[in-house]
């Protein structure tokens, strides 16, 4: 690793800055807000009745001088420390503001043209001889780590600062396949865990999805937690033949949560390679598409609950776990939730991973595909409802204006698709259509908790995704239809019945949706038509005065509800979509902050159009 | 029409696709993405792409360049990291590897 450039940090305001001390209660220390990722945030300076004041009170441009290329996506969460902001950008740099001020602290430009991780940066704490840090994985496959208050990289972490993640532990006998950190390392003590970045629709073999842990001070390995079993592990039986051997994908991509008082750790781990055919993994493929606890001390494993046994359908299981006291039957119970593409939520006792609602293992249509080995039943929960829809056909279509209507109907008719429920299966040699799809549902944002109202909040998506399986010339399978979402692609119109677009709220202790709302609006459509929902991709935050902001939805409103009820609060247009989750916080003027990334850009249809972080606040008095 | 392109439908492409290769693919590739041909730009489609997918899912569509520009425009908004140079670089490679049928 010593043939690394260093990057490079600068910063005019190094003196000025005070050392960054986490201020209990109001700052966003980690992505989640918290170890168990509530998003709950118990500052109430910004009620029901002044959110509507709220006025922007700063911006940073995360265009770097002199670059006149492209504007980019970012969507990483701001982690807020005592009054400093850490974003990661996709122009390739780690960022330190002031966030009373969006003043520049320092940048760490990333060697090599490297990219930090899509989703942000932890914050280490530090400890005795060593100095607090941000850590963060990158594109290229490492893990970096760099001084809190300078930026600089810390010498005495591995290699000058730097891991080199792509050992051959994980890259196996394909060292040159691709390996990244799109996912947020999480801190324990002085561990940094980390997933894995495998690349969809890959190769079957290449790097493997383990989950490993670093000493937070020297970077070395201390423990790796195996997402695919080897020979004599648990789970390894669930792989026909060695179909295990050298597989890749069964990552952790979007972010993990910690019971810190337990000691547990809990994976959101994706589906195996390849994610849409898997005749050459015969059985449900532990640990693919499941939520797995470990020991967070040494990766020993606890428990796990399958989302989706031998996933074809790309479903993942990357949303943060939430953690959550669930009062059911006169007892608390220390529960986790998961809900991911798929939109059914499962709530589990955490220690033990048992259900609290029930679950059913209920008979799914078979794949037509030569070989393929569909997994019989897939699990239901009792309750809740599923967060989306969950099945589309003929006569349900979108309906409303006309030449939409016409334009989803003929698309249909012309392609001959077969319409059906969650479990269809990518059609052989035909294009099925089964809701939500890989881009439906609630994706690797994850949704929030209010621990005073019991409620569980999260914006979903009903936008399906076409998928048809054809074999290769060399007599392997693939599926064909591309990125291709259920739509028209010009005008970003989907073709299933509205909304396309909600904000629903879950009371945990009954298994009960207490309301939809419909979020999102299609400016294109005339009026009256225009209360569509809009696809979007970002979550939640919740504040304990009762109030839940969101962006996501490729519409440029970023707004606020009333997280009791749904109703809406206050809305603003905004110079591009807020493909982020935001964060909020207490600035050193006594004011309550909401921050986000405002660029645009999503894999839902929005548009890069804009590279600022804004900051929400109400006037000065 | 350009914004269509991501919509065309790929139907007997694999195939013909693989009698192209044929006569394009280099006897050694540093990788084992055998459906991408040689040609200038492979490395930096190899790199961009494979952050997110396999590249070679690109051998499963065969589009003009107005075509590909639109795709990887699409990408980009999705979050692919490159400079302008270098996604006009795999627009072209892609043009070229992949032509319409």
């Amino acid at each position: 690793m010593k043939a690394l450039l260093k990057g490079t940090a600068t910063g005019a305001a190094l003196a000025l800055m005070a050392t960054a001390a986490a201020a209990a209660g109001t700052d966003w220390p980690v992505s989640g807000h918290d170890a168990g990722s509530q998003r709950y945030s118990p500052l109430t300076q910004i009620n029901k009745s002044n959110v509507a004041n709220l006025q922007i009170a700063w911006t940073y441009h995360l265009t770097p001088a002199g670059y006149t290329g492209r504007q980019r996506l970012v969507e990483s969460v701001p982690v807020v420390i005592g009054n400093n902001m850490y974003i990661s950008s996709s122009y390739g740099e780690v960022i330190a503001l002031n966030a009373t001020t969006g003043a520049e602290l320092w940048k760490y430009k990333l060697p090599d043209n490297d990219t930090p991780a899509e989703r942000g940066v932890a914050y280490w704490k530090g400890s005795k001889g060593f100095p607090a840090a941000i850590v963060f994985g990158s594109r290229m496959g490492r893990l970096y780590q760099v001084n809190a208050k300078t930026g600089a990289l810390i010498e005495s972490f591995d290699e000058h600062g730097i891991v080199n993640l792509k050992t051959p532990e994980v890259m196996g006998n394909t060292p040159n396949y691709p390996y990244g950190q799109p996912a947020v390392p999480v801190i324990y003590k002085d561990l940094i865990i980390t997933g894995a970045g495998t690349p969809d629709a890959a190769p079957n073999v290449g790097a493997k999805g383990d989950t490993r842990a670093w000493d937070a001070k020297t970077g070395k390995l201390v423990w790796t937690f195996h997402t695919t079993p080897r020979p004599g592990e648990y789970g390894y039986d669930t792989w026909g033949g060695d179909s295990a051997r050298n597989r890749s994908g069964v990552n952790v991509w979007g972010y993990f949560t910690v019971d810190e008082k337990r000691g547990i750790l809990y994976m959101p781990l994706g589906a195996p390679n390849n994610d849409r055919v898997g005749v050459d993994r015969p059985g449900n493929n532990l640990f693919g598409s499941s939520l797995v606890a470990v020991d967070a001390n040494t990766g020993k494993y606890l428990w796990h609950f399958q989302v989706t046994h031998h996933d074809i359908w790309d479903n993942d299981t990357q949303d943060p776990p939430v953690l959550m006291d669930v009062h059911k039957d006169g007892k608390t119970i220390p529960a986790v939730l998961t809900v991911n593409k798929n939109a059914l939520v499962f709530i589990l006792d955490r220690v033990t991973g048992k259900p609290i609602y029930g679950v059913e293992e209920r008979p799914v249509p078979q794949s037509k595909v030569p070989g393929e080995q569909t997994s019989p039943t897939q699990p239901f929960p009792v309750k809740p409802e599923q967060l989306s829809q969950g099945s589309i056909s003929r006569d349900n279509l979108y309906k409303g204006e006309p030449e939409h209507q016409a334009y989803c109907e003929k698309l249909v008719d012309d392609k001959h698709m077969v319409l059906g429920s969650t479990y269809l299966p990518p059609g052989y040699n035909e294009i099925t259509v089964a809701p939500p799809g890989t881009q439906g549902g609630v994706n690797y944002y994850g949704g929030s908790f209010d621990p005073k109202l019991h409620l569980f909040v999260a914006n979903v998506n009903n936008l399906f995704q076409p998928m048809r399986v054809e074999k290769k010339p060399d007599g392997t399978f693939a599926n064909t239809y591309g990125v291709v979402r259920f739509w028209d692609p010009e005008k970003k119109l989907p073709c299933g019945p509205t909304p396309w677009g909600q904000l629903v709220a879950l009371n945990v202790d009954t298994g009960d949706v207490v309301y939809r709302k419909t979020l999102g609006v299609t400016d294109s459509f005339p009026a009256g038509l225009q209360d569509t929902g809009r696809p979007g991709l970002g979550g939640t935050i919740l504040t304990a005065s009762g109030l839940t902001f969101v962006g996501a939805t490729d519409d440029f409103r970023f707004r606020a509800f009333a997280t009791a009820t749904g109703e809406k609060l206050w809305e603003v247009k905004l110079k591009a979509s807020v493909t982020a989750t935001p964060a909020t916080y207490k600035g050193t003027d006594g004011r309550q902050y909401i921050a986000a990334s405002d660029t645009g850009g999503s894999q839902t249809g929005s548009v890069v159009t804009n590279d600022e972080i804004i900051a929400f606040a109400l006037p000065k008095k | 029409m350009l914004g269509r392109a991501e919509e065309r439908e790929t139907n007997v492409r694999v195939f013909t696709i693989a009698v192209m290769l044929a006569g394009l693919t280099a006897p050694a590739l540093a990788d084992d993405y055998k459906s991408l041909p040689e040609g200038p730009g492979r490395d930096v489609t190899v790199r961009v792409c494979s952050q997110c997918h396999s590249p070679e899912v690109a051998a499963q569509q065969s589009l003009d360049a107005a075509g590909w520009k639109a795709l990887v425009d699409q990408m980009a908004n999705n979050g692919a990291q490159a400079s302008d140079a270098e996604f006009d670089t795999i627009s072209k490679y892609l043009t070229a590897a992949f032509p319409p049928k």
